[in-house]
């Protein structure tokens, strides 16, 4: 027997260990799927190279076996390309070797994706399962003694072998750290055409576990999956083992063919957050499409979005803000909280100068927006901007007219109001594509400068959600009170200005040089 | 901030709410022309339906005793939507009553739709309030769809 490697075997006698290893080989098993069946449990001992594992292996064999096996057949006994294992269908063989790395390495160069650590996850072919399970019933008939107490989960698992066997050589191959917190994902989708049809009589044995499930959205990514890991698994514990033999073969018949692999390669969400200032009253929010046709050559989100996405290359990005303003509405003060949300991002090595720089780019390319505080968030992190949507108090600056000349109590009266509660009724404008309904809101508080005769300021804190032109001019006396019930005179809005938005999210970068002209820019 | 230059010019004719975002279309009855109705059409196909500038009770004056909801055997009061498509509301055609209108002096009007749609909403408060109408209160609100 071999030098030096801890093992944790199910048995320790020599001739029945022979035996076990002979039976598991006559089944059709693969190195490394024999070395599972034995209860070989340390990673290390995976990771040796193919030579010392087959050379471990083959001294296991009783030495009439060895010569009974090499005369008989041409090929050797542990051809592992030849014969696909009838365990692990290649996923220990084939597809664990030096070629297949350099395949999935190549996939990445070619999607061209920057990493510096990654995690596998595989998918393996649902029938493994069964076909595992049978290979142990088989052993239980053959070797009652070592494995009548043994259960499927006693078995090394092919994912956890492939894992310890591969991690770090993949690793080498990439250049990349195999580690399991990285947010860099190689998915390794197993695939085997006869998966379904080996399940089959399942679902004659236990046909209302398998109904077959409609594709919602969320199994969109199995399609018509009747059979599950998580389905067949629970059903394995009420089969009898007569039951099971008598469907199933034991052992498990030789595969036709090797499993094939579908590689795909994903980087895990990045969340770049800031906040915006708008001082166009002809810029919209999100890129504005009617009929059809584009109206406005660009918006707040391309000219954020499309820099970013050059820096990051994401498949695609999604941009929330912590509300939002209308076109013509202006966004001063300390700016909006936003976020930017970028779906599987092809470059990541990016440092809080490198943002900073991007900020500078941004800021540069139009007058029309300003960005600041660019910093990368994470995803918890994204969950304070909603709440400043619905929760925060809002102020504003509108510039109001009326009807008649207004007289200076009226204005003063103003200045009085606090926490006026008032009925909104869906506003007109938006009623196409808001349902009707009626919202209350808080004007906090109020305040009015005189301008002239029939024009003044008024400034106005207000609860998230308020409606303010509305709130000005009435809607056709669809929110009350309203400024023109409060003055008694028709009065209407002509210019309107977000100051600013209570949310102390994200955080306050050191002002730069560019972050402190901007706060001396605007009023 | 200032008010802007283009501000002053427009203190004595600034286009108000209903022109910044409404087209006016009217509707006339056909035998009888004078009553006309002037449906505010926003840009995103609501429309609200009101009395157009030659109606006669704009034109003589009149006052207004009540507006009823109910005509026929139909309550416009009972139109009650949900969602964002409105579901549930009454379909209306041109001819469809929405009110009828009591003046003063026992003269009745009806107010048809004008117009193909659902029903929105009606203006309740023409109910406690049947003045309003003469001042610039709209009538009911009307999807075109």
């Amino acid at each position: 027997m071999d030098v030096g490697f801890e093992m944790h075997v199910f048995c320790h006698n020599e001739t029945t260990l022979g035996e076990i290893t002979t039976t598991l080989v006559r089944a059709g098993s693969c190195l490394l799927c024999i070395l599972r069946h034995l209860g070989v449990r340390s990673p290390h001992f995976y990771c040796r190279p193919w030579k010392d594992i087959e050379a471990y292996v083959l001294s296991l064999l009783p030495s009439t076996v060895k010569e009974k096996e090499s005369t008989e057949s041409n090929t050797h006994p542990f051809a592992i390309v030849n014969k696909p294992c009838t365990l692990c269908l290649g996923i220990l063989q084939e597809h664990s070797t030096k070629e297949f790395f350099e395949k999935i390495k190549e996939q990445g160069d070619k999607e061209d994706f920057q990493y510096s650590s990654f995690i596998a996850s595989l998918t393996v072919p649902v029938c493994a399962i069964l076909r595992q399970h049978s290979m142990l019933l088989f052993l239980k008939d053959t070797h009652k003694s070592v494995y009548e107490d043994k259960e499927d989960t006693d078995i090394p698992s092919i994912k956890d072998v492939w894992k310890w066997r591969n991690g770090p050589v993949l690793g080498q191959v990439l250049g990349a750290s195999f580690d399991q917190k990285s947010q860099f994902d190689i998915l390794l989708n197993f695939l085997y055409p006869e998966s379904d049809r080996e399940c089959g009589f399942l679902l004659d044995l236990k046909p209302d576990i398998f109904k077959k499930r409609k594709i919602s959205k969320k199994s969109k990514k199995f399609g018509w999956e009747t059979f599950t890991r998580a389905n067949v698994n629970k059903v394995l514990t009420t089969i009898p083992d007569n039951v099971f033999r008598s469907k199933f073969q034991c052992p498990p018949p030789v595969p036709a063919k090797l499993c094939s692999c579908n590689i795909s390669i994903c980087h895990d969400a990045l969340y770049v957050a800031g906040r915006y200032n708008k001082y166009s009253r002809l810029l919209s929010q999100t890129p504005w499409v009617i009929d059809g046709g584009r109206k406005g050559e660009t918006s707040v989100e391309e000219l954020i979005c499309t820099p970013i996405d050059q820096l990051f290359k994401p498949d695609e990005h999604r941009f929330s803000s912590s509300g939002r303003e209308d076109v013509d509405v202006r966004m001063l003060g300390s700016g909006r909280p936003f976020v930017v949300e970028l779906i599987n991002p092809h470059k990541v090595k990016f440092s809080q100068q490198d943002l900073t720089n991007l900020q500078r780019k941004i800021n540069e390319s139009t007058e029309d927006i300003k960005v600041r505080d660019l910093q990368i968030v994470s995803k918890e992190d994204t969950l304070v901007l909603k709440e400043g949507e619905t929760e925060k108090i809002k102020s504003y600056l509108a510039v109001c007219w009326t009807e008649d000349p207004v007289p200076d109590e009226k204005l003063e009266q103003l200045s009085q109001i606090q926490d006026l509660k008032i009925q909104q009724n869906t506003p007109i404008r938006v009623l196409h594509r808001r349902p009707l309904a009626t919202r209350e809101r808080v004007i906090h508080t109020m305040s009015a400068t005189r301008i002239d005769d029939q024009h003044f300021k008024l400034h106005l804190s207000t609860q998230a959600g308020t409606y303010i032109k509305e709130f000005v001019h009435g809607d056709f006396g669809r929110t009350v009170p309203n400024m023109t019930t409060l003055l008694d005179m028709d009065c209407d809005i002509l210019e309107l200005d977000v100051e600013s938005v209570e949310l102390d999210w994200p955080k306050k970068l050191e002002e730069g040089e560019e972050t402190t002209a901007l706060s001396e820019k605007r009023v | 901030m200032e008010v802007t230059k283009s501000q002053e010019q427009q203190q004595h004719k600034y286009p108000s709410v209903i022109d910044r975002y409404f087209k006016k279309k009217y509707y006339l009855f056909e035998d009888r022309q004078k009553e006309a109705f002037c449906i505010l059409v926003h840009s995103n196909r609501i429309c609200i339906v009101t009395l157009g500038e030659t109606h006669p009770i704009l034109s003589k004056n009149k006052c207004i005793r009540s507006v009823s909801f109910t005509i026929g055997d139909v309550n416009r009061l009972d139109n009650k939507v949900s969602g964002k498509a409105k579901r549930g509301a009454q379909t209306l055609t041109a001819t469809s009553p929405l009110c009828e209108i009591t003046c003063d002096d026992g003269e009745k009007f009806v107010v048809p739709a004008g117009m193909k749609g659902q029903l929105i909403e009606v203006n309740e408060q023409l109910l406690n309030n049947p003045s309003l109408l003469t001042l610039k209160a709209f009538l009911p609100l009307v999807s075109r769809r």
